[in-house]
């Protein structure tokens, strides 16, 4: 595996997506103690605002990365075998992959309705 | 790692409380299971500590806090600070 040329790249990709999902989970909570019951319409036109879609696709991109580089960081320090950890590994990033494009189908289809 | 397995679930229920209003209501009744809703505050407790910590470890990155002494004061303060969020969450679902 090639991670010692990847650390430094790794750790700030970390640290960036780290960042931006805390801004965004700060909103997400200022937003449901301010409104704790919206009504379908409400729920719907926040979602699909321009700014909010394209700011919910940015996060959900960020928690792939994060979620990628932090669950990577636990197989490689618990999973020694090799061959079971190229499985985890493999499994995990299509997981992810998976979720991410389930997600911003979505987002589209939402935006488009 | 719950935060990790929890995704799938999650975006099922944005896809479901996205598609119309009677998939939005059923999205609410599923959230308001009772092990849905306890899950959710294990599930918030989690992400509260791990914001909290991270926002710790970005400051000892920076080299602030790294001596012992600050070091666990600051452990105790994103513990406590996790576990208030999530008591802060409960309160808010009642």
């Amino acid at each position: 595996m090639s991670r010692p040329t990847h650390g430094l790249r790794d750790w700030l990709l970390q640290r960036i997506s780290a960042a931006y999902l805390a801004c965004f989970l700060v909103y997400l909570m200022l937003h449901f103690y301010r409104q704790p019951r919206p009504t379908f319409q409400q729920w719907h036109d926040w979602i699909t605002h321009p700014a909010m879609s394209v700011a919910s696709a940015v996060f959900i991109l960020a928690l792939l990365v994060h979620g990628w580089v932090g669950m990577r960081d636990i197989v490689l320090d618990y999973v020694h075998s090799l061959r079971l950890r190229l499985l985890v590994l493999t499994l995990i990033a299509l997981i992810l992959t998976g979720c991410g494009l389930w997600a911003l189908q979505i987002l589209l289809l939402a935006g488009a309705g | 790692m719950l935060m990790f397995t929890s995704l799938p679930l999650l975006i099922y229920l944005l896809g479901l409380s996205l598609q119309d209003a009677a998939g939005f209501e059923r999205a609410l009744d599923i959230l308001q299971t009772d092990w849905l809703l306890a899950t959710s505050i294990i599930l918030a407790w989690s992400v509260f500590h791990h914001l909290f910590s991270g926002i710790r470890f970005l400051f000892i990155d920076m080299g602030i806090g790294v001596d012992l002494l600050q070091a666990r004061r600051s452990a105790w303060l994103v513990s406590s600070a996790g576990l208030l969020a999530t008591l802060a969450y409960v309160w808010w679902l009642l």
